[in-house]
This record gives C-alpha cells, structure tokens and sequence, in this order.
C-alpha cells in the first residue's frame, strides 16, 4: 500500500507548466516593511491559462476561511494544484500545513468509493468506474459489502422510520428514539436541507460539532 | 466574533485566552501581525496607500501551556487550567480599584481614562422603545446609553419602578441614576463582586503571580476606549473609532476551547463580556471578544440550527402545546400574539412580523409547504421563482406550524446515553445518522460512547474515508447478550472543491465555494445524497403525517401528493431522476434561504440589507472563475448587497459602517481592514457588532446589537437591558454555583449573575472547591442521572470522578497544526502524517522525573474512567491497521515530549500535562484516543464538555 | 538576472509547516519509504525549533545558497550549479549519487557546513532513481532548467521591491525586478507572512538599516548584527537573539552548543529565549542561561 500512498497528491507530470508563461498584469503599487500588505494583483500562473481552470473556494480546515484557487487540468479533469487566494482578505496567498496539503484530502487514494483499482484499505470501498452512488454496509462485525446507494438510502428509511415509532408523539410530531448528528463539515445549504428533513421526519435529537 | 478577522489588525492590544491561533488559526496570525505594525505607510486593497499612525500592538498570551502562539508573544502569563474567570475578576478588580487602595483607574495617573471611563458609561440618549410591545415615537428620555452601570441592582434583578412618560406608564422599569458610584448601581455591585478576587488570591488560584496579573491589567487600561484619543462620549465617533490614528487605543480578546470547554465555559465568556463592556471595548474597531471558531462551517451549522434546542437562524424550538401567535411573540420582533384579525398583533398577517418573525414564517412555509415565496419574483434571473400555493391564513399557517417536532431534543451527551442497552424508556435511541462527523473520537468519556454506537440498530455514516465511527465496535446477534445485528452504513462523500455551497466563517461571513470537479468515483455531494435520503424517506412513509395535514387543510395535493417533489424536488432544483447539478441545487437552497423578507427568505439573520433587487444588484451570478462578476466599487447600501461570493474587493470603503457617518468620515476610515464588499457578513453585512442596539435609529437600519453584546450585569429575566423590545427573549445562562456544601459560597452572592471562579469538577484544589464551589446547572438536570439540588449536577451520575489523591496531575486536550479535531480528513493524508506523526504528551521535566519518564518514552495516561493502553484496544474491534506500520501507534499510549529548563521555558507547568485530541484507531495514522480519558462534565448552557481539566495519572507504559 | 533571496522574519514564524507542506506539493515530493518522521530526510525545506518540545523561535532548516558552494565544487559531476538568480540547483540529469557515495558519505554533503545539503532520499515523484534534492529557490519549477523558462508563480510584471528602509535611504535595487515573479511556493503559502522574496540586495540593505531594528543592543552602546545569512537565504529577527539553525535535520532539540555570528562565548550556548520589550538587557539575559543551564541539570 505505500505505493499508493506515495502516489497521493503528485501523479502528475512532469510537463503540467510548461505552458505556462509569464502574461501581462498590472504593476503593483510600492508597500511597505515586511508586513501583511495586500496584492490583489498576484496570482499563480495557473490564472488565465487556456488548458486550466481555476476556481475559487475556501480551506475545509479551520473557520479562518482562507482562500483556495483550485486548478484543474482540463484534459484530464483532475484537480493538479491547490493554493492560496492571494485575493482572499483572509489570507492573502496563505495556507498553513492542512490548507497547503489539502490537495491531498481531495487526491486522496484512502477516500471511499473515490477511486477504482485496489483500495488502501479494504477493496470494498473501491470505485466501481461510473459514477453511480454507492454505499457500504455491514451486519454485526462482520466484512463490509457494497450496494447502490438509493438501496441503501430505502433500507436506511425503512429503519429510521421504525425506530421513529417507538417514540413517536403525534401531537408534538416528535420521536426521542432516533438522533442525527452533523455537520459543521459541510456548505450551510446541506446544512440547511439537513436540518428540514430532521424536522420532516419528525425529531428534534440533532447535534453537531459546535460542542466539542 | 463580535468583531472580524480582518479587524484584529486595528487592535493595539490582542489578548488570546484560552486559544493558539499560531496552530489552529495559522491566518489569524497574519492578522494579529497587521496590529503588530507599527506607524507608517501601508496599502490598501484597492492600492490606495494611506498612513496610519496606530502604535504596534502588543500581544499577550493567557495560557496552561506555553503555546507556539506564546513563544511569539510580548508577554506570556501561565495559569492553571480552568482558572480564567479568577483572572479576569482579578483584572477588574484591580482597574475599579475594588480594594480601595487607589489602583488602576483610581490611580492618580489615570486621572483622564477614569473621568472618560466614568463619562462613557454615564452616557444617557433618548430611546423610543417600550417594553412590552409598546412602540412609540415618544422618546424616553435620559436612558443609559451604552451600559448598565447606572441601572439599580436589586437582589439579582434591577431595581425596577413604574415610569411614566406622556401617555405611557410602564410598571417594573429599570431605575438608573446618573453617577456609576452610587450605591447598588450594576458598576457598584461588580465592584463588590471582584472584591475578593485581589492580586493574591487570584496569584493563589490562578498559580501566576500578582506582578503578571498587574501589568495586563495595566496594558489593558491603557489600551482601551477611556485611553483612546478623544475624550468624548460617542464611542463611534471617528476620533475613538479610526484606527488608524497615534491616539487610537483598543483591545480585542481571542478565545477558542480553552475558554469554552469548561463546566463554566459560558461564564469564561461572559466575564471577557463583562471586561470589554467594562472597558468600552465592545463594538469598536480592533476590540471585542472573537471567538476563533474550530471548523470551516461551524458558524454556518449553528447558524442552521443543527442542535437540540434550535431551529435554523436562533430560534428555539417551538414548544409543546405552544400556538402559532405564542411562539412567535417570543421571538424578536414586535408584539404579535393577538387573535386573527386582531389588526397590528395578528401573526397571521405576514407583515405584522420582525425580522425574525418574517424569517421564520416563511420557513414554517417553507419547510412543511411547497415553498416560502410571494409573487414572481426576480423575473429573468436564472433561477426565477414562483410563489406559493399555500395561502398566508390561519387554517394553513396553524396547521404547517402543526408540524414543527414541539419541544427540545437531548443533548449529546444524554442522547449516546440513551442508547446505552442499559436504557429502557422509549425514547431509547436505537437508529442513528452520522454526518461528517466522528463521535467515536471527538465524544468524552468514550467507554460509554463505544457501547452506546454498539448497541444501536442502525448507524450511518456519511463521510470520505472509514472513520472510527464507522469501524467502530457493532453488537452482533447472539454475541455477548445481544438478540439482533446492529447494521451499519457508511456512505462516501466528496471533498469540499467537488461541491459547490456556500460557508460562513468564525468572523459570520459567508463566501461562496465553487464547485471545480464533479465528485470522484462513486461519492455524492453532500446535497445530493440528503435529497436522495428525502426521497427514500418519503418512500418508507416518513412524510405521511405532513400529507395527511396537507390533507386536512385541502392543500398540495393531500395524501395523494409526492411530497418529496414538493418539499425538496421543485424547491432546490432536483426532480427525481434527472441529473443532479450541484451550482443550481446549492444556489437554489441559498436563494429560499436568502431571500429577501418580503420574498420570502427564511434565515433572518441572513436577510434585510441583502438586496436582491435587480437595479442595485449589478448582474448575475459571476462564473466560477470570479473573472466577469460585476462589482462596483461603492458602499454596501447603493452597491447593493448579492451573493456570498467571492467578490473582488476593490472598494476604498473598508471601513466600520456607521448610520449617520458623513463622506468625510467614511474617506478617513481607509485601510480599516474589514473587508465588506468581500463576501457577506451577518448581519446585515456589518464587520463589527456594536452595542447602541438601543439608540433610535438601530430599528431604521436593520440593525439589532443589544442582544449581541452582553452587559455587565446580566438580570434575571433577559441578558439584555429588558427596558428594550428589541430581544423579546434572551437564551439566559443556567448556572448556578454551589460549594460542596450544596450552598451558595456565602462571598459571592451574585455568582452566576456575575461571572466567578469555579473549580473544575476534577480539581486538584479541594480546598479552593469548598470555598469558591462548582459551577452547576439552575433547574434542569442537564446530564442524565444527575438531580438539580445536587452541587456537581453537570456530570452523568454514571460518570467515575477521580480525586487528586490518587490523579494528581492536570490534564487538559490540546491541537496541533497539522491534524485536524477528530482526525479523518488530516490523519489519511501522507503530508500531514509525516509532519507530525503521532500522538503525544507534553510533561514538565520536573513531573517526569518524578514518574520516571524520559523523553521518547511511551506513556500510559489514566484518569478515573480509562487508560490510554490496554482499556482503548478492548473496546475496539476493528482497528483499520495503518499501512505505514511507522504510523501504526494504537494501543501504545503517548509519547512523551518532556519539557526542559526553568519554567518559562516548559510547553506545560508543573502538574499539568498536555495531550492532542486527534488521534483514534482508524487512518493512516493511529494512536491513543484522549477522549477516552476525558470527563464528560458539560457545561451548563452549551453542553460542551470539560476536556481542558480533569485529574490523571501517567505511567510508563 | 538580479540575485534574489528569501528573508525569513524568526519573530513571525509560527512553525505551522504550511511551507514545508506546501514545498512538497510544490515538487511532489515523495514522503514515506524512510519512515515517518517530523523532518523528512531528503526534505527540501523544513522549519526547526531551536529549543525542545517545539518551543520557539522557529528557523527554517534548509539551504542557505551559498555565494561559493562547497557542495557544488565537491560534486564530481558538476551536477551542482549556482544559478544567476543565487539559486543552488540540482541538474539531476547528471546526478548520480549511486556512483559518487565513499564510505557511506555523499561529497557534497560532506563540504557543507549548513545542514547537509543536499539530502538524498526518496526524491520526487518525477524521478525514477534516487537524486539529490535540496531547496533551490523553486528555481525553474518542476524540470524547467533554464532562466529562460523559469515559470513564474505571479503573472505580474513590473513588481517592484516591497521593503522599506526605515533610516531614509534608497534601495539597491529600487526599480522593477522580474524575478519578484517567481516567488517560491514557501513565500507565497505563509500565513503569517513570515518571509519575504527580494533582490539579495534589497533584502541586505533592508538588514543593515540600523532603523529596521535587526541590530541589537547588546549592551550599552554596542548594537551586534542579529541576522543571518550570505548567500540567498536569510534569517532575521528583532526579538529573540539568532544563531543558526543546528546542522544535523533530523535532531529538533537544541540545548547543545551551536555556532554563532554573535560573538559572544556565553552565546554559544545559549537557548534563544524570548525577552519581552526587546533584548536590551543582555547580562540579565546571562544570568537567566546559566540559571537554564543549571536548572537542566544532567537531562540534556
């Protein structure tokens, strides 16, 4: 498996700048002292290139919420560079050690169901080559299996709902006897839906990481 | 944050309590570095150079453990843990001169701060709110403007009379006087409540020394409002308020877990509340207290409301057998609790509402109906909406709100102990979903987390790699008692650049993620695989009571409806079966929640001052690429306020808004550093919360601040001044303080109401326990098992407790710059492995020689509930074994990093150790769980646990 | 060409390893057949603690580019080059550290006085046999060896210096620098803006000006230079008292003696400690090494 892991977040080639030149900007302003002085202007040489594309986003770490550009090569579809917004007036081109690595979190071959060939840690939890969803599952302790993820989903709902009934309260239209917990790792839009299909289902056991 | 990232620059002071941005805000450093500058000629973003002459700041670091963020610091003051509030009534007492020996601002040398101090908060303004739902146009005049120093304490309320002014008379108003040192006013009652907390007693507690708590006490009365240059009594006049001035002087104080992860973490809060008001720091340029929050979107998730007490945007949760007209009369906004027809206090009438009134009527639509708009709106954007088919009335309103789960869920910690196989109401939890998160590492005093995920029926797990939750230990049937199988799902998820959304960050902005790539293999966006769980769930029935209303009220279709089509499918933009589009979905979501009020938005705190109005909008969504966004340069209210994107900033107007500031005023704010035309700020895109939430005005611009900055004093019924309409309901702190007496320490009459010290409920000073007591919980048993007249009730009962005569050392959690809380998504990374490869602990050199541990050496940390060795591998089954074996490190304990030299020079004091959080049994990286030695004693508002302080042992291993 | 540099501000470093991270994505890096350690061997650029269990001030361990390079007159390939722009570059075309090794050494580790440099290890996912790999001021970026395909990491032109001579004087290299185009991966990723990427020039300048503070009072009178460096590499600081990073990369502590630029014997063994409102009082600062040195005892 060190291979494998060796291979994370590289695997691209030797050539990915050669195209890359040096394209007319503005001159930026004269600042001062070694400070935190701002640049709008500065940005990677990935910006503005024909076989590139770079969009914007924010670090999945801490709530600093730096800038990231995220650079995909067009031919290949795969993300090959992440780095910091020099435009972002959180941080100005910085990314600590988990920004600066989070290429890696997203080329990374230990991710489930990411990924086809032999996987990291169980084979199970390989990408079968298309891009239909998949889930995982396992009875007891015993070995995972995968199924198609909307299976899944109505095996998880025929559950959900049957553990609802034991504590269900028609008239406040709650049920004690089942939790969700999630997410201050996902967009505030998932959070949102989240958060109206708890009520929906009739629960108000939800906790997130705010807490811990 | 009260304040912003960007806006730390502006300070002349940075106190960082209880936090270690060097390692966990690595950014926030960059910023801190900005108030570090000194005067002189800087840029702005718009590349306009302009002059500051603010002084370079100092920064001070208050901390158990010499941090990476100390070791940079002017200044750093070693404490014990869980001793901040005995700090900080220390400080106080020693600026109010509580002693009466002429200290701090009585201090013949502070003669101009103290007439200033004095003067900011005997300030008085004309207010035209009554309370209780009585507007008028009549100002009150004469009111304490910014603080409630000249308001009257009584007992532990305001002193309260019946005031008359033209035709209203309003019984039980708050009585305030015009000199703060009359006897009972708020100012006085602090000063009698600090009065024990003199240099010495506090050197006592805090294990620092009277000088260190003197010079921060000193630095911070002259880097405050009172030393700030003018000396005038408008705190937002641009001569206290432009940092950019020689005579500028503010503080801002950082705090992260280590001020909240205490029994008395609310009260950790409230008391740098208490400080920063005191001082006239709240609501100023480079002041405030700012909350380094931990994840990328925990503001956002709070925000939606993903807790047992809430509904999204700060609503409670709707009580049981509450009306319609009852709940939202709670919330803030006008009075609205009238019969229909009942003219101004109808809720039935859309209009009628508040802010969040509005905000959560439409949701109430929105959530349980088809959708929350009125009108077509919008018309020829991209995503042009329709109205709603449900007609705003009683039958319909009542009937959705009907729907709405009553009544509060449990907090984590009872919710895992109910699903213990030991448990047996019906409200057992047997069926779990976990999304993207880790309970299996991140949950305290894991041996009762571990068999509580075993014994569920059913556990999900959505997340990109296979975390410990998911691998966790699962009952199988006929194995060790159990009857049935507990099935287990793990659903993989994408990484953030595969999905686009939007995210608000630690200082309340939101910035919009762009989706790069579709997600890899066989993963699903988050968004997709919730409406995919939607449609199942409608599929196995879960809808059917919101039908079966839909039904009775002759609206949507009835039972015969598809009510995923109708709640999910034509709202965010995915009918069943089609292609799933990731930028649509989420701008879909984003526009019902957004909305303007009058629209239809849902989440209020995101609404008003968000113009969704084609002439001022300036174009369409900008491409992913950010190139073609059409921003203008100009000032929030004629630019226009849009998405969350990623705006190009390039407005000379950085600067603090403020109602009524003139073009003059606004030019000399320049380079202030708050960023408002990048990305969009809560509320109403201001960068900093002030508190004249009280001043006419406030009402015109949107504006809401009183809530949001507490007061000194905080009274019985609200954590405002309730003389104001304007937060009709206050989330008021629960704690009370007893001594192991079970009493009330007899010198603090006004614990709780003020902040004072409390012990940790693991306290290596029994003695400091008896006199100062325990923090604990007023009225509600908040751990299960545990009774309100008991003196440590914030403790599950089944809960072991260690005592220091067998624990004699401290333990508190700490993080590291490469990993990340529970550990999934930085321990599978090569990079992050490598740079810091295992768990470990950090032991004063004195400490280690005394258990006879040497550096390298592998360490058994064991507190009264588990051993960080051999307890740790019996309770877990499937260790997903590293394939690095030099990364395999479960089961071995912790390595120690023993400290050398003198004190100052030691990451952790004597009798304290230091362990990361991060690690579990599952990743590329594994290693000692620290959660499995940590009390799961809560907080009595938050819930959050005391991972900062409890009693262990060490021993090699 | 302008020789450029890097200054690294020690009193900013947080040591949050963005740079290092962000150098090996840079240069794709391999990570893990050595081992896991907090130092990679063949790292090109790591930050090091001067003091034990990561206490500061934080020093980037990596090539100082030597004006003279001893590793490059020591390598018998001429594999080693000093490129214009103050770089030492590795031409691994002609590297071969399988032929070169006597008794366990690499020669052009052996001549070097800095650390070591370069390192051979598991090398990049680029090469297909073992290189030697070293900082080399992310000159040319992954294979481009010529000045003239450099590629530049800002599409800007005209950049000019950003450093300012407080004592009124004007920089050496006032006009616009092209290379300031081509600021390494570590420069750009820091968070705290801990390093600055400049003409050697420039940065020297900036560093001699009394009035920017990186002379220090030492005693009354005597202001001693409290920065490092002679070739593209630099390190300065106001608050705490520089001395070179120790040599052996894999070693964080550093209770031993360690050369210093500041001449001072007592200094030679000092633990670069932080003193609150500047380092003016020296034999206070003496009298608390030998209480450190004494209160350490036999544990170092």
């Amino acid at each position: 498996m060190a291979t494998r892991d060796t291979a994370q977040g590289g695997g691209f080639g030797v050539s990915r700048r050669d195209f890359l030149k040096t394209t007319a900007a503005a001159a930026a302003a004269a600042t001062c002292g070694l400070g935190f002085t701002y640049d709008p202007e500065k940005a990677a040489a990935y910006e503005g290139q024909a076989n590139y594309t770079v969009t914007s986003t924010t670090c999945p770490y801490c709530s600093a919420s730096c800038g990231q550009r995220v650079v995909k090569d067009n031919t290949t579809g795969k993300v090959v560079d992440l780095y910091g917004d020099f435009e972002s007036p959180m941080n100005t081109g910085g990314l600590c050690a988990k920004g600066a690595g989070s290429l890696q979190l997203v080329n990374n071959s230990r991710r489930i169901g990411a990924y086809t060939g032999s996987h990291p840690v169980n084979n199970v939890f390989a990408a079968d080559g298309t891009s239909n969803g998949v889930a995982y599952k396992r009875i007891g302790n015993g070995g995972w299996s995968a199924m198609p993820l909307q299976t899944a989903f109505d095996e998880i709902a025929t559950g959900m709902v049957t553990a609802r009934a034991a504590d269900w309260n028609a008239a406040n239209t709650n049920s004690k006897s089942v939790a969700f917990f999630g997410s201050s790792h996902i967009n505030n839009e998932p959070n949102y839906v989240y958060r109206k299909l708890i009520a929906n289902f009739g629960t108000s056991n939800t906790e997130h990481q705010a807490r811990i | 944050m009260t304040n912003n990232w960007g806006d730390i620059g502006n300070s002349t002071l940075v106190i960082a309590m209880g936090a270690n941005p060097s390692e966990n805000h690595p950014a926030c450093m960059a910023h801190i570095n900005n108030a570090r500058r000194g005067p002189g000629k800087y840029t702005d973003r718009a590349g306009n150079e302009y002059t500051s002459n603010k002084p370079a700041a100092k920064l001070v670091v208050i901390d158990p453990r010499k941090t990476r963020t100390a070791v940079l610091a002017d200044m750093y003051v070693r404490i014990r843990p869980g001793t901040d509030i005995a700090f900080v009534n220390g400080l106080i007492n020693y600026m109010i001169d509580a002693q009466g020996t002429g200290t701090g601002l009585k201090n013949g040398v502070h003669a101009n701060q103290w007439t200033r101090f004095k003067a900011f908060h005997e300030a008085t303004a004309n207010k035209n709110h009554f309370p209780d739902g009585v507007n008028t146009a009549t100002a009150i005049t004469g009111r304490p403007k910014y603080t409630d120093a000249t308001i009257k304490v009584a007992g532990t309320d305001y002193e309260r009379a019946t005031f008359t002014q033209g035709a209203n008379t309003i019984t039980g108003f708050p009585v305030a006087v015009t000199d703060i040192e009359t006897a009972d006013t708020a100012y006085m009652k602090l000063k009698s409540h600090v009065a024990p907390y003199t240099p010495a007693v506090v050197a006592d507690i805090c294990g620092c020394s009277a000088a260190e708590l003197i010079t921060v006490a000193e630095l911070m009365i002259e880097n405050s409002r009172c030393s700030s240059v003018a000396a005038d009594t408008d705190a937002y006049s641009a001569t206290v308020n432009d940092p950019k001035l020689a005579g500028f002087r503010s503080t801002t104080m950082l705090y992260a877990m280590g001020i909240t992860q205490h029994t008395c973490g609310s009260q950790n809060v409230k008391s740098f509340a208490v400080i920063q008001t005191l001082l006239g720091n709240m609501g100023r340029a480079g002041g405030g207290i700012n909350a380094l929050r931990g994840i990328h979107n925990v503001q956002g998730s709070t925000d939606m409301g993903l807790l047992y007490g809430n509904i999204p945007a700060y609503s409670g949760n709707p009580g049981v057998g509450q009306a319609f007209g009852d709940y939202m009369n709670k919330l803030y906004g006008n009075r609205i609790n009238g019969a229909a027809g009942a003219g101004a206090t109808d809720p039935y009438v859309y209009t009628n509402g508040g802010l969040q009134q509005k905000g959560f009527y439409n949701m109430t639509k929105a959530f349980f109906g088809d959708s929350s708009y009125r009108g077509t709106w919008d018309a020829g954007s991209v995503f042009t909406e329709t109205a709603s088919a449900v007609t705003d009335n009683q039958a319909n309103m009542d009937g959705l709100y009907a729907m709405w789960p009553k009544g509060n869920g449990d907090n984590h910690i009872k919710m895992f102990r109910k699903m213990l196989p030991t448990y047996a109401g019906t409200d057992k939890i047997t069926a779990c979903m976990v999304w993207g998160q880790n309970p299996a590492v991140t949950e305290p005093n894991q041996s009762k987390i571990r068999a509580s995920l075993k014994e569920l029926d059913l556990l999900v797990c959505v997340d990109m790699f296979a975390n410990e939750t998911a691998m966790c230990d699962r009952k199988q049937n006929g194995v060790d008692g159990a009857t049935k199988d507990g099935v287990t799902y793990l659903i993989p998820a994408c990484s953030h650049v595969e999905e686009a959304g939007s995210a608000t960050n630690s200082g309340r902005v939101l910035q919009w993620r762009y989706q790069a790539i579709a997600p890899l293999g066989n993963s699903k966006t988050d968004l997709e695989l919730l409406l995919r769980f939607a449609k199942a769930l409608d599929g196995a029935g879960a809808f059917s009571h919101i039908k079966q209303k839909w039904n009775d009220l002759g609206i949507l279709g009835g039972n015969t409806a598809d009510a995923y089509e109708v709640l999910y499918g034509s709202q965010y933009g995915w009918t069943w079966g089609s292609t799933f589009d990731s930028e649509t979905s989420a701008k879909k979501v984003y526009k019902q929640m957004c909305a303007p009020q009058g629209n239809g938005g849902t989440i209020w705190i995101y609404l008003d001052g968000y113009h969704w109005d084609r002439t001022n909008r300036g174009g369409d969504w900008p491409d992913a690429t950010g190139a073609t966004g059409r921003w203008v340069n100009g000032v929030l209210e004629t630019l226009g306020n849009d998405y969350p994107i990623r705006a190009k900033s390039r407005g000379k107007s950085d600067m603090v808004v403020v109602s009524g500031d003139s073009a003059a005023v606004t030019a000399t704010k320049s380079g202030n550093m708050l960023y408002k035309n990048w990305g969009y700020a809560w509320l109403v895109n201001r960068r900093v919360f002030y508190n004249n939430g009280d001043v006419p005005g406030d009402q015109a611009d949107g504006f809401q601040g009183a809530e949001l900055v507490s007061r000194m004093f905080t009274s019985t019924n609200s954590g405002v001044l309730d003389y104001s309409t304007a937060y009709r309901t206050y989330h008021r702190l629960s704690d009370k303080v007893f001594t192991s007496a079970g009493v009330q320490p007899a010198h603090q009459p006004l614990a709780a109401r003020f902040p004072s010290h409390t012990e940790p409920y693991e306290s290596p000073r029994p003695d400091l326990a008896s006199y100062w007591g325990y923090n604990s919980v007023n009225g509600l048993a908040i751990a299960p098992g545990s009774t309100d007249n008991s003196y440590r009730n914030l403790v599950p009962t089944d809960t072991s407790i260690g005592a220091v005569a067998n624990f004699p050392l401290v333990l508190t959690t700490i993080r590291c710059v490469e990993h990340f809380q529970g550990g999934p998504i930085t321990r599978n990374n090569l990079w992050n492995n490598e740079t810091e490869p295992e768990a470990w602990i950090e032991i004063h050199s004195a400490d280690a020689r005394k258990y006879g541990i040497k550096d390298g050496d592998w360490v058994n940390v064991i507190t009264a509930r588990s051993n960080s060795t051999t307890d740790q591998t019996g309770r877990t089954k499937n260790n997903v074994a590293s394939t690095v074996p030099a990364l395999d490190n479960f089961g071995k304990g912790f390595r120690a990093k023993v400290g050398a030299g003198v004190d100052s020079n030691q990451r952790v004091g004597q009798g304290v150790v230091a362990i990361p959080w991060h690690w579990g049994e599952a990743g590329m990286s594994t290693g000692a769980r620290a959660n499995d030695l940590c009390i799961d004693a809560v907080d009595a508002n938050t819930t959050i646990p005391e991972s900062k302080a409890c009693l262990c042992k060490i021993v090699k291993a | 060409m302008t020789l450029m540099a890097i200054l690294q501000d020690v009193d900013k470093c947080m040591r949050c390893n963005g740079c290092v991270i962000a150098c090996k994505r840079e240069w794709n890096m391999k990570s893990d057949s050595i081992g896991i350690m907090k130092v990679g061997v063949d790292q090109r650029l790591a930050i090091k603690s001067q003091k034990r269990v990561d206490m500061g001030p934080f020093v980037r361990f990596t090539c100082w580019h030597c004006p003279s390079p001893p590793c490059a007159s020591a390598c018998p390939y001429k594999a080693i080059i000093k490129r214009d722009n103050g770089a030492v570059d590795v031409d691994e075309s002609k590297c071969r550290p399988d032929l070169c090794i006597k008794n366990g050494q690499y020669p052009c580790q052996v001549g070097c006085q800095r650390g070591g440099f370069p390192k051979v290890g598991v090398g990049r996912t680029t090469q297909t046999s073992p290189k030697a790999n070293k900082c080399t001021l992310c000159y040319g970026r992954a294979g481009v060896t010529t000045a003239a395909n450099a590629l530049p990491t800002r599409n800007v032109t005209g950049l000019k210096s950003t450093l300012v001579l407080k004592g009124g004087g004007i920089l050496p290299d006032a006009g616009a620098i092209p290379e300031l185009a081509h600021e390494p991966a570590c420069v750009s990723t820091c968070p705290a803006k801990a390093m600055v990427w400049d003409s050697q020039a420039n940065i020297k300048a900036y560093l001699e000006d009394r009035a920017n503070g990186y002379y220090l009072e030492t005693s009354p009178g005597v202001f001693s230079r409290n920065w490092l460096g002679n070739g593209s590499m630099f390190w300065g600081g106001k608050s705490v008292l520089l001395t070179p990073p120790k040599a052996d990369p894999l070693v964080e502590d550093h209770l031993a003696p360690m050369t210093s630029d500041l001449a001072s014997a007592a200094l030679k063994v000092s633990v670069p400690t932080l003193v609150i409102g500047g380092l003016a009082a020296l034999s206070a600062r003496r009298t608390r090494i030998e209480e450190e040195a004494s209160a350490e005892g036999g544990e170092a």
